[in-house]
C-alpha cells in the first residue's frame, strides 16, 4: 500500500534513495542539502536501508568515491549543493567519461560571492556540459519520482551516464508537501537491481577502467559516444516516463505544458518557481488572455524537438532564467533560442532574469514579463535584445536602506 | 616525433605536427624499427634523414630506401659530456643540414642551456659537442615540397556502440606485455653470476620489474630493461657492470 505522508524535499530525496535500494552513499554536509544525508545515515544505522554510508573529506572526494564505487558495480547515490557541488566539478566530467550511472541530487543554492543560502540555478547549470542527465523538479513529489526515474535512465545500457536531479533549496528542500511514497516491491519491479556489463570488479575478469587515451581519434570517439549516449536519453527518458505513469500514475514528461492548448504567449522556465508562474498564468487567463506556461523537467539532454512542437506556433515567449551568465544573460534563454533559431516560423523571445539568491518572482513580475512580450510582438515596443533584469522599486528601496546601514547614514 | 620546425619565406599556415617533412632527424636508431613511431613515414622520395647510429649509412639506406646520413652521436656525447645526452649534438646536426651558421648554433646553444640553469662548464661542453656534431655531418641539398595537396576525406557520423566498447575500458588484461620497452637502452646491466650473492636487492630496486630471480640469481629481461642502471647503483657487492649497447 502506498504511503501518503508529509515530507520535506530533502526527505523525499532520501526516500527515493532508500526505495532505489542503493548500496553506497558517500556524503559531505552543506546547507541546504545536509538533511538528505542525515536521513539516510539514520536509516542505515537503524538497518532500514542496507547500504554503506561514508562521510568524506570533501565533495571532490565524495564524487570521486561515488564514481569509483559505481565502477565496481554498486548502485550509488550522493548529494550536494552550491559551492560544494562546484568543488566536485572536475570529477563530474570524469564520472560521465567513465560512464557510471551515479545519481546525484543537487539542492540548488546561489553561488558565492557574496555568500548566501537561498536558491538559484547557477550552481547546477554550471554542470550543463558535464555529461550528466539533468532533471529539474518543481514539487516535492517530483523529487522522489525523478530520482527513481534517474536511476532507471542512468542504468539503461543505451545511456550509462550519471544523473543530476535538481531541486531548489528552502523552497523545496525544507518545504513539506504531501507525497505518495510508493511500495518497495512496486519500485523493485520498475527499478530492478543494477547489473553492469561494462564497469564492475571481478577477479576473474580484470579490466582497466578510465584508461588514458593519448590519441585524438580515440579520444574523439569516446567523447562522441558520450554525446550519443546523452542523445539516446531523450528516447529513454520518454519511455521511462511512460512506464512510470502507467505504474505510479504520475506524468513526468520531459516538458510540462500548462494551459498551453490555445495559448499565444507563454512563460518558459524550470524549477519550483514554475508553481508561481502557473498561478500568474491562471490569473491572466481569468482576464481573458491566451497565455500558458511551459516547464522543462529535462535540461540534459535538451528536449529541443518537444519544445519546438510546444512553442514554435506561439506569438511570443518570456523565458524566465533563475541564473545569470554575466555578460550574456540567461542560460535557459540561450539554450531555447538556439533550438528555435533555424525555424522559419518562431515566436518573439524575451529574456528575463529573476529569482537570484531566492528572491521572489511575484505574480506582478510574471505578468510584467508576459505583457512586455505581448507588446513587443504587437510592435508597441522595440525588441529588447539584452536580458531584462527583474528588480522592483521595493527591491531598490530595500537595497538603498541596507547600503545606508553598511556605509553609515548620509544626509 | 617530439619536435618539428617549419621553415619558409612565406607565412606558414599550419599548426601542430608536420606530417610531410623534407628532413627527419632521428636521435635513436631503434625508432626506425618501431611499428608505432615510424619516423620515416611522411618522408617523400626526395627527403633526407639523419640517424644517430653506429650502423653505417650504406646499410641503413639499403634497408630503408631513403637518403640517410648517420653518425654515432651517443659515443660523441659520452666522450664530451660523460652522459648520453644528445640535445646539443642533435642541434648541431640540424643546424648543419638546414644551412645555419656555426656561430648562430653556438649562440643558440648558449642561450637555451643557460636558461635551463646549467653550469658554465656544462654549457661550454655542450657548445663543444654541438660544434663537433656540426662538423661531422655533411651539408646536404634539401628538396622542399612546399604545401602538398590535401586528399579528400569521407566524413562519417559515428553511431552508438555498447558501453563496453564506447568507454575507455580495457578488458584484455596485461596487454602492455606486447610493448617492448628496452629498445632505447644505451647501457646494458650485466650480472657477474660468480660475484652475485643472490641478495635480491637488484630485484627489489628495479623500477620496471625487468629483473627476475628464478633460481637464486638475477636474470635481466633485456626486452624491457630501459638501462637506468639503478640495479648497478644498488648492488652491495658491485656484481653488476654497465656495457654499452653496440648498435
Amino acid at each position: 500500500m502506498t504511503l501518503k505522508t508529509l515530507l520535506t524535499g530533502n526527505e523525499a530525496a532520501a526516500w527515493a534513495a532508500r526505495l532505489a535500494d542503493v548500496d553506497y552513499v558517500p556524503g559531505y554536509p552543506i546547507t541546504p542539502q545536509t538533511e538528505i544525508i542525515e536521513t539516510l545515515a539514520h536509516w542505515i544505522r537503524d538497518g532500514k536501508l542496507k547500504a554503506k554510508f561514508v562521510t568524506m573529506d570533501s565533495e571532490h572526494s565524495m564524487v570521486t568515491a561515488a564514481g569509483a564505487a559505481s565502477a565496481t558495480g554498486a548502485r550509488v547515490f550522493t548529494t550536494s549543493s552550491s559551492q560544494g557541488f562546484l568543488y566536485s566539478y572536475e570529477m563530474l566530467f570524469n564520472l560521465s567519461g567513465w560512464r557510471v550511472p551515479v545519481v546525484m541530487a543537487n539542492v540548488s543554492r546561489a553561488l558565492s560571492a557574496p555568500i548566501t543560502l537561498e536558491p538559484d540555478h547557477n550552481d547546477v547549470l554550471s554542470a550543463r556540459d558535464a555529461g550528466f542527465i539533468q532533471i529539474h523538479c518543481e514539487t516535492v513529489q517530483e523529487i522522489l519520482d525523478s530520482i527513481l526515474m534517474a536511476f532507471r535512465i542512468s542504468e539503461d545500457e543505451r545511456i550509462l551516464l550519471p544523473s543530476i536531479v535538481n531541486f531548489d533549496g528552502f523552497y523545496l528542500s525544507f518545504t513539506r508537501e504531501i507525497v505518495d511514497v510508493p511500495e518497495e516491491n512496486e519500485v523493485r519491479e520498475f527499478l530492478p537491481p543494477y547489473v553492469p556489463k561494462h564497469a564492475f570488479i571481478s577477479s576473474r575478469q580484470p579490466m582497466v577502467q578510465g584508461a588514458a587515451v593519448l590519441n585524438a581519434s580515440l579520444y574523439s570517439y569516446f567523447r562522441y559516444q558520450l554525446h550519443l549516449a546523452a542523445e539516446n536519453a531523450l528516447t529513454v527518458y520518454g519511455e521511462v516516463a511512460q512506464e512510470y505513469r502507467r505504474k505510479f500514475g504520475r506524468d513526468l514528461s520531459p516538458i510540462e505544458k500548462f494551459m498551453m492548448r490555445d495559448a499565444e504567449y507563454a512563460i518558459v522556465m524550470i524549477g519550483s518557481f514554475a508553481t508561481k508562474g502557473k498561478k500568474a498564468v491562471t490569473l491572466m487567463r481569468e482576464k481573458g488572455m491566451k497565455v500558458g506556461l511551459t516547464k522543462l523537467r529535462l535540461l540534459r539532454p535538451f528536449p529541443a524537438q518537444e519544445l519546438i512542437e510546444a512553442l514554435s506556433g506561439l506569438k511570443g515567449i518570456a523565458v524566465i532564467d533563475q541564473n545569470i551568465s554575466p555578460g550574456k544573460g540567461g542560460v535557459l534563454f540561450s539554450e531555447l533560442t538556439s533550438a528555435l533559431y533555424n525555424l522559419k516560423q518562431k515566436p518573439v523571445a524575451l529574456s528575463f532574469i529573476g529569482g537570484l539568491g531566492g528572491k521572489d518572482i511575484s505574480q506582478a513580475e510574471f505578468e510584467f514579463a508576459l505583457n512586455k512580450t505581448i507588446s513587443t510582438e504587437e510592435g508597441k515596443q522595440t525588441l529588447q535584445m539584452a536580458p531584462i533584469l527583474l528588480f522592483t522599486q521595493t527591491d531598490d528601496e530595500i537595497v538603498r536602506r541596507m547600503l545606508a546601514i553598511g556605509h553609515g547614514e548620509t544626509e | 616525433m617530439v619536435a618539428c620546425v617549419a621553415i619558409s619565406k612565406e607565412k606558414i599556415m599550419e599548426r601542430g605536427y608536420l606530417k610531410n617533412p623534407d628532413l627527419v632527424l632521428i636521435s635513436d636508431d631503434s625508432l626506425l624499427y618501431d611499428s608505432i613511431t615510424l619516423p620515416l613515414a611522411g618522408l617523400g622520395p626526395s627527403g633526407k634523414a639523419f640517424v644517430n647510429s653506429a650502423v653505417n649509412e650504406e646499410d641503413l639506406m639499403n634497408r630503408f630506401r631513403v637518403s640517410i646520413s648517420s653518425r654515432n652521436l651517443t659515443q660523441m656525447a659520452l666522450r664530451t659530456l660523460g652522459k648520453p645526452v644528445l640535445s646539443a649534438a642533435m642541434a648541431g646536426v640540424a643546424s648543419k643540414m638546414i644551412g645555419l651558421s656555426e656561430s648562430k648554433l653556438k649562440e643558440a646553444t648558449d642561450l637555451e642551456l643557460k636558461a635551463l640553469g646549467l653550469s658554465q662548464d656544462l654549457v661550454i661542453k655542450n657548445i663543444d659537442l654541438a660544434s663537433e656534431a656540426y662538423g661531422a655531418v655533411p651539408l646536404v641539398e634539401i628538396a622542399t615540397r612546399g604545401t602538398l595537396p590535401y586528399t579528400a576525406v569521407n566524413i562519417i557520423q559515428p553511431r552508438y556502440d555498447s558501453a563496453i566498447l564506447g568507454t575507455p575500458v580495457i578488458t584484455q588484461a596485461s596487454n602492455s606485455r606486447t610493448r617492448k620497452t628496452g629498445n632505447w637502452r644505451v647501457f646494458r646491466p650485466e650480472v657477474d653470476q660468480a660475484k652475485c650473492t643472490g641478495c635480491r636487492i637488484c630485484y627489489l630496486s628495479c623500477p620496471d620489474s625487468a629483473i627476475s630471480i628464478p633460481e637464486g640469481k638475477p636474470i635481466v629481461d633485456y626486452e624491457n630493461c630501459k638501462g637506468c642502471l639503478i640495479c648497478l647503483e644498488e648492488c652491495p657487492v658491485k656484481a653488476i657492470k654497465e656495457v654499452i649497447e653496440a648498435r
